[in-house]
């Protein structure tokens, strides 16, 4: 190259090392040390300030007596747990959560698989039922809660209306005990089944086509066929993922129960953080809330460690 | 313009040496090939000598200077990268640009709308842009400089990473495998077209290959590097004619040299399987030795003169300019093979499975010791037995061809 | 293999037929937004108005709360813990992911524990170093207890894993320090998996009502969902139209950006599902 340029730009090129005497630098692996950790180093802060910290502080407090805004506080060993065996509210909160994850999981994961499987039957419309059946997912659940809240209104709603348009006599969803958490359930479902079917849409892509024309040539080539023979053993994997899934999910149910009911009628729609958020955040029983949420945390580790082992084996999610 | 030296560089990876006592000297302007085979710690050297990998011990210097602990950006070195490199998410005009705008501008002047407030930034941009552009040309990519990698075919793309090496003007050139992902077409015609491009910069390069043709047809110079040291340093020709040892030797040239075990018995090396002698020498070292000789330098005739060996044709390949025959010696069950490279022509004149008689040419006779280093043979020490002299009868013999030849 | 037509019909029937439920509440928000008091109270099936009241009760509702305002929180919160959880995580995966120093296994240890940890373990204790701080009820109190995903770092480091060597070294030896190589190189490369985190992040914490309800007590800092909280005990029984076409608008931002990007915005969710 003959040109004037990039030479006439070079003035600030570095020089080259002057000698091995005159290089005054950190050695590389400190240097490298250095970087990695100043990188890694406000995260770390921030992890432990934001999520280490206040998950020792919680098991902690679970061993105390304390309330905010009182200045004593001591240590009671483990008698928040004991009270919290024999008090009735943390009871019928962990048996309702249960109850609801148990309605809700089971129904979200058939009415997602049973979409996935009829959306990609065929490319036609795919697009557009894949979306539709979405839309509640992203939709602000408080938001929606609010509509299902007047859907089901007693006197005004539509529900109601079909109801009696049916000859069948209205009913109060939300205010009957009877109703109140199938009704919750109902509405979850509703707001899952699209997430579910997403998830088995992705296990589903993972199924190579050729094992449904094995299957075809060995005689299964009815949709019901290839259903059992094919899709079902091979979706295995998701299945279990997306149960665990939906069973955290319906465990961690705070806002349509925030919403829609406060818990009643007469704790019928009490669940367990909408008790955390009372004890420890109404009624500043910090010391307690504390041990409820130990508790209802280890539920929830468990399922993600059986989660984690599942993921280490299969990425049909992907 | 620099000179490189490279003075007992030793690396290792946890337990496991990879660079054993480098030494290596690089001139200014010189095109030097590192061949080796995949795992002989060519690209760790390469790596070295770029600043991307530290060393245990050693020294690497450019033009005096030693380069220990200098970042890479500070050393002045351009890289080609078997995988290119290629910044995905820029064009080809801002992968070739980046090198410039990291080292021409400051941090203030590379700041977004700063080539509107500041006249010198907006000339500096304007320079960088017109030193692009003269980079696409030198490559033949001018039409490119808009275009995402991802639309580049893989000889563009080489050609994107040639540019990326040049247009900042580094003081050394380092190739890791550039050719090593093109087709066998594409590949020859760059080899010229790196050689060619090198040679008007000026700018010496170190090419680490583990193709025996790149290295020999492209470099100034080879160093040969096997397990973690340098077998031999040397001209293509250098190399090929006097291996140092028997792993340079087996490495250049194929098909590759036969390899016979030998034994020196006062002054007599022979076959030791068939006890043939195959030369004398002056000098009294004795033992166990390895013959070394290139499938050119064996010579088939289908006369059985005094010393020859009679060989057995196992496997013949027609190659079109040349041919190969495969043989084993000693009759019944053979167990030393070897291979003869003959003119094509030679293959009408000799049915397959027949028995022959191999010699070899003056001169093609390597011997190597127990340690596989090359025991030097000066031409005089090698005094004729029947076998050489055979070879004289045999350059008539080429044109009049009663027994079969082997030869270029 | 070639699906009888019999089969299309009947799968393009029982999948309107299944949208059309699942979009039933949406029709009737938007339906009963649109209609005057008197019709609602008539009740009926009917999602459609007779009566186009629609003007009326999206202004009334505008009137009534500043929804715009808890709209503007929506997004000042979500890209507020955004912002920071990309500034944390990104540089943090990069050095775990393609750097070599010591103590980078442990690193890599503390991030899977803390990928087991739930959001809800945390909340007693920061809501109470907040009380402390005197921190409670205010923007800050929103964003901070999010800025530190270990999911993000976990995403963002399987992510860069795959990203050869090579291209960081051409960099280096281009004239890049590492922090030009993270502004420069990574961030560019990383972008789908950042946009997929982004969408996840946006989408939970958009949605999120347990902190915001916990953390605050003024209005003025109201998310979308407590504001639609706010919207309907301020009601008070009667203008059904007006909390629809509040639920609406709030619901509005959302919805048109997951049907501006509707791939992208599962992909971001289902990723999500990995966290659990």
């Amino acid at each position: 190259m003959n040109t004037q340029s990039p030479s006439s730009l070079a003035s600030e090129r570095p020089s080259p090392a002057p000698s091995a005497a005159g290089v005054l630098k950190a050695p590389p692996h400190l240097a490298s040390t250095f970087i990695g950790w100043s990188f890694v180093l406000p995260f770390l802060v921030a992890l432990s300030v934001f999520v280490l910290a206040p998950t020792a502080a919680v098991i902690a407090i679970s061993f105390t007596d304390w309330q905010l805004g009182r200045d004593t506080i001591s240590f009671v060993g483990l008698e928040n747990y004991r009270a919290l065996l024999t008090a009735r509210v943390p009871r019928i909160s962990a048996a309702n959560t249960i109850i609801y994850a148990l309605m809700v999981t089971p129904l979200s994961v058939i009415l997602g698989l049973w979409l996935a499987i009829l959306i990609e039957s065929s490319p036609m419309g795919r697009a557009f039922f894949r979306s539709a059946c979405f839309l509640p997912v992203v939709s602000t659940t408080v938001a929606m809660a609010i509509v299902w809240e007047f859907l089901l209104h007693p006197t005004l709603g539509p529900v109601n209306s079909a109801l009696l348009l049916f000859g069948l006599p209205a009913q109060r969803f939300l205010s009957d005990a009877a109703l109140v958490l199938p009704t919750l359930a109902f509405i979850a479902i509703w707001e899952n089944a699209g997430y579910t079917m997403v998830l088995f849409v992705a296990g589903l892509k993972s199924i190579s086509a050729e094992l449904y024309d094995a299957a075809a040539v060995d005689g299964a080539d009815r949709p019901w066929e290839r259903f059992w023979t094919v899709t079902f053993p091979l979706l295995g994997p998701t299945m279990v993922f997306v149960v665990i899934i939906m069973l955290l999910r319906s465990f961690r149910v705070f806002e349509t129960v925030a919403t829609l009911t406060g818990g009643g009628p007469r704790r019928a729609s009490e669940v367990m953080l909408y008790t955390i958020y009372q004890e420890g955040f109404q009624f500043f029983q910090v010391g307690y809330a504390s041990a409820i949420t130990v508790v209802f945390v280890i539920f929830l580790l468990v399922l993600t460690l059986v989660n984690f082992r599942l993921m280490d084996r299969s990425v049909h999610y992907k | 313009m620099a000179h490189i030296q490279i003075q007992d560089l030793n690396k290792s990876f946890g337990d496991t040496p990879v660079l054993r006592g480098i030494d290596l000297s690089i001139h200014e302007g010189e095109f030097l090939a590192i061949l080796g085979p995949s795992g002989c710690g060519k690209s760790t050297l390469l790596r070295i000598i770029a600043g991307l990998e530290t060393h245990d011990s050693g020294y690497v210097r450019m033009g005096g200077n030693i380069m220990d602990g200098l970042a890479p950006k500070a050393r002045d070195v351009a890289v080609v990268f078997q995988s290119y490199a290629l910044y995905p998410h820029m064009t080809v005009a801002q992968n070739l640009a980046l090198p410039l705008v990291m080292r021409e501008t400051t941090r203030v002047q590379r700041l977004p709308f700063m080539a509107h407030i500041s006249g010198a930034v907006k000339r500096k941009r304007v320079d960088i842009q017109s030193a692009v552009e003269r980079a696409a040309v030198q490559v033949r990519i001018a039409e490119l400089l808009d275009r995402k990698p991802a639309q580049l075919s893989g000889g563009q793309r080489q050609r994107v990473a040639l540019a990326r090496a040049l247009i900042r003007k580094p003081k050394l050139f380092l190739l890791d495998e550039p050719l090593s992902n093109l087709d066998a077409t594409l590949r020859s015609s760059t080899r010229t077209e790196i050689v060619q491009l090198q040679k008007r910069l000026g700018t010496t390069a170190i090419y680490v290959t583990h193709d025996q043709t790149e290295a020999m047809t492209m470099a100034d110079r080879i160093a040969i590097m096997i397990d973690g040291r340098v077998a031999q340093v040397g001209t293509a020709r250098e190399i090929y004619d006097r291996p140092k040892d028997v792993h340079a030797a087996l490495f250049v040239g194929t098909p590759k040299m036969n390899l016979f075990d030998g034994r020196i018995d006062g002054g007599v090396v022979r076959l030791a399987k068939t006890g043939t002698v195959l030369a004398h020498i002056a000098e009294g070292i004795d033992g166990p030795v390895q013959v070394g000789i290139r499938p050119e330098h064996v010579v088939l005739k289908t006369e059985f003169d005094e010393g020859a060996i009679p060989v057995v044709e196992t496997h013949r390949e027609f190659l079109g300019s040349e041919a190969l025959i495969h043989f084993g010696i000693g009759g019944g069950a053979p167990d030393i093979s070897g291979v003869a490279r003959l003119d094509p022509d030679a293959l009408d004149k000799l049915a397959p499975g027949q028995t022959v008689s191999a010699c070899f040419r003056p001169g093609g006779l390597h011997l190597f010791d127990q340690s596989g280093l090359r025991l030097e043979l000066s031409g005089e020490n090698l005094s004729p037995t029947a076998t050489t002299a055979l070879s004289d009868k045999e350059t008539a013999l080429d044109e009049h061809p009663i027994p079969i030849i082997a030869g270029i | 293999m070639k699906m009888p037509t019999r089969f299309q019909i009947t799968r393009l029937a029982i999948l309107t037929l299944a949208a059309t439920l699942l979009l039933l509440p949406y029709i009737y928000m938007v339906g009963f937004s649109l209609k005057p008091v008197d019709e609602i109270f008539a009740g009926g099936l009917s999602p459609l108005p007779r009566e186009f009241a629609g003007i009326a009760n999206y202004l009334g509702a505008l009137e009534r709360e500043p929804l715009l305002r808890y709209l503007a929180n929506g997004v000042i919160v979500c890209a507020g813990i955004l912002f920071f959880q990309l500034l944390f995580a990104v540089p943090c995966a990069y050095a775990m992911a393609k750097l070599r120093f010591p103590g980078r296994s442990l690193m890599l240890g503390i991030v899977l524990f803390g990928l087991l940890i739930p959001i809800q373990a945390t909340s007693l204790p920061i809501y109470v170093g907040l009380a402390w701080t005197g921190l409670t009820d205010t923007y800050t109190a929103l964003i901070v207890p999010f800025i530190s995903s270990v999911f993000a770092v976990f995403l963002f480091y399987q992510f860069l894993r795959t990203i050869p060597d090579d291209l960081l070294d051409a960099a280096r030896l281009d004239g890049c320090g590492e922090i030009s190589i993270v502004v420069r190189i990574v961030l560019p490369l990383i972008m789908p998996a950042a946009t997929a985190f982004g969408i996840f992040s946006v989408v939970s914490h958009w949605n999120d009502l347990f902190w915001p309800l916990v953390i605050t007590r003024s209005p003025e800092l109201n998310t979308p969902p407590l504001g639609i909280l706010a919207f309907r005990s301020e009601e008070a029984g009667d203008s059904y139209g007006e909390l629809m076409a509040g639920t609406a608008i709030i619901t509005a931002p959302l919805v048109i950006a997951f049907l501006l990007a509707q791939r992208r915005f599962i992909e971001g969710i289902s990723l999500g599902a990995l966290k659990g």
